[in-house]
């Protein structure tokens, strides 16, 4: 199977198929069904400056093409994740790309300074926007001068990994949130976190989710996924790592079409651990059967063509 | 859902439809294939007696206890098995869940219509006050609605060794990737995917307080 690598900052993966953050754990739960050096880049489950025990239950509701999910960012806290989490997935092959969320600026520069420590960390999401906690990070990643604060604390610290930005699409211009990043230094940015939304027990006759609202992911908002990529692509000039909603090769080559330089699989990795090979195989024949070397030969130009759609100058490319 | 029955070379399963996939696993044609990870998470103890069990479903949560029932049975010298049964009434209350066994079934109904009149939490009670002081060597083994196993619990643990107790939540991955399925324990939230579904009644938070899922 054909690897497509793909450079972020100073960074370096040996494919552009990231596993999603809260949807891989630490990176080796999955390994019966995934190994995690079949992956690009694992996107670990967010750790913050603490240890957080979550959300009450329920924290789930299935929707008809999605997730709703009120977790609470549940997780051991960066200095148990550095101690007991990462040297296992590294030796198993897996790259980190480590989520961390905090509350100040202070908590962020002191979690970007432990993780310096740690070379085998080759990149860093900031993951601003998570629904389901109550964060200055809720209202801070709707701010975009705020965002390129916090994307500044993290990249000074951090000169040499990649620092990926992940945004919320709950805001009137996701854009401007893209923009703020790429003034604060960021290496990438990740479209997008979950989309806000509720549910309603009809026979308790009260709000599903103790804290009402939660994340939507899954199928539900590929399409909404797709424009915000579109919109960030033809703003910034720095990678954009695309998530949400991905269920098939198809929507992975949306995404690059759209303008992605990699792509995070999440919430259909619940139900199918095969999606990996799946858009593996699908994206490779895609591209065979049109002799383009690279995903990255998909984008299109802003007038909606391949701007290398030809096979000539993608073997020139 | 849970295993119910198991032989030589098959396995059957009751499934209750609740949601997208149990209809689906339900509206099987014959022939029809799934593919399944399991065994995931944890069970009943594998070694259980000699003292005597009493094995209190409620409900669907009667489906593992028929296959704990069955595997008791079939050890040497195993231990003395009363299977206690409860549900709202008599339609509730599939006997035919449980053909074959040899150990006595007990069921309960709410509304009296078969069996003893009362919850199966009610019935365990007035069987261990019965026993008298042999009632502490009793082991109690449950599945059913939280309600019920809670309830349960706060009647039972003081009286008997050891309760433990089948936790059912909504799960998203089933390996302990997504944290969906969580429980308060002594040490710390856990996946009941993982750390579970079968718990020590005493090493939950929320069985004793009646707290948390409801």
């Amino acid at each position: 199977m054909s690897e497509y690598p793909v450079q972020i900052g100073p960074a370096r993966f040996a494919n552009p198929y990231f596993a999603a953050s809260g949807c891989f754990g630490y990176g080796l739960e999955y390994r019966d069904f995934i190994r995690p050096d079949e992956l690009g880049a694992v996107v670990t489950k967010t750790v913050t400056p603490l240890p957080r025990a979550g959300n009450s239950v329920p924290r789930l509701q299935e929707t008809p093409a999605g997730l709703l999910n009120s977790i609470g960012l549940q997780n051991v806290g960066i200095e148990a994740y550095l101690r007991d989490k990462l040297a296992p997935l590294v030796e198993a092959g897996g790259t980190p790309f480590v989520s961390i969320a905090a509350e100040t600026m202070e908590e962020y520069a002191r979690m970007a300074a432990l993780l310096a420590d740690h070379p085998s960390i080759r990149a860093v999401e900031v993951n601003l926007g998570c629904p389901n906690v109550d964060t200055g990070g809720d209202r801070d990643a709707a701010e975009a001068r705020a965002v390129e604060r916090i994307t500044r604390v993290v990249k000074d610290r951090l000169p040499d990994r990649a620092v990926a930005i992940k945004l919320t699409p709950n805001v009137t211009d996701i854009v401007h949130l893209a923009r703020g990043a790429e003034q604060g230094g960021a290496d990438a940015v990740v479209a997008i976190n979950t989309v806000v939304g509720m549910d309603i027990d009809i026979v308790r006759a009260r709000p599903t989710f103790a804290r009402v609202r939660a994340g939507l992911s899954g199928p539900a908002i590929f399409p909404i996924a797709l424009l915000k990529v579109w919109e960030i692509a033809g703003a910034v000039r720095i990678p954009v790592i695309a998530v949400g909603g991905i269920a098939s090769a198809n929507d992975v080559i949306k995404f690059f079409m759209a303008g992605a330089t990699a792509v995070q699989l999440g919430t259909l990795l619940f139900s199918r651990p095969t999606l990996l090979a799946e858009v593996k195989a699908g994206v490779a024949e895609f591209l065979a059967a049109r002799t383009l070397d690279h995903p990255h030969r998909l984008r299109l130009s802003r007038a909606g063509a391949l701007e290398v759609g030809d096979p000539a100058s993608a073997i020139l490319g | 859902m849970s295993i119910h029955d198991e032989g030589d070379g098959w396995r059957s399963y009751m499934v209750k439809p609740v949601g997208p996939a149990t209809r689906e696993l339900v509206g099987l044609a014959v022939g029809g294939q799934v593919d399944i990870s399991p065994p995931l998470g944890n069970g009943f103890p594998r070694v259980l007696g000699p003292d005597p069990l009493l094995l209190v479903g409620g409900g669907f949560g009667i489906a593992p206890l028929y296959f704990l029932a069955r595997r008791l049975e079939a050890q040497a010298a195993g231990p003395e098995v009363r299977i206690l049964y409860g549900g709202r009434s008599a339609r509730d209350v599939e006997l035919d869940a449980l053909a074959g066994l040899r150990s006595e079934i007990l069921p309960s109904t709410d509304d009296g219509s078969l069996g003893f009149h009362g919850t199966c939490v009610d019935r365990c009670v007035d069987l261990l006050r019965r026993e008298g002081k042999r009632a502490a060597r009793f082991t109690v083994l449950t599945c059913g609605p939280h309600a019920m196993m809670a309830a349960l619990y706060r009647a039972v643990h003081g009286l008997v060794h050891e309760v433990y107790v089948s936790l059912e939540e909504i799960m998203a991955c089933g390996v302990g990737v997504c944290m969906g399925c969580v429980t308060r324990t002594g040490e710390g939230t856990v996946p009941i995917c993982t750390h579970g579904p079968v718990f020590r009644g005493s090493d939950l938070v929320d069985i004793a307080l009646e707290t948390g899922h409801v």
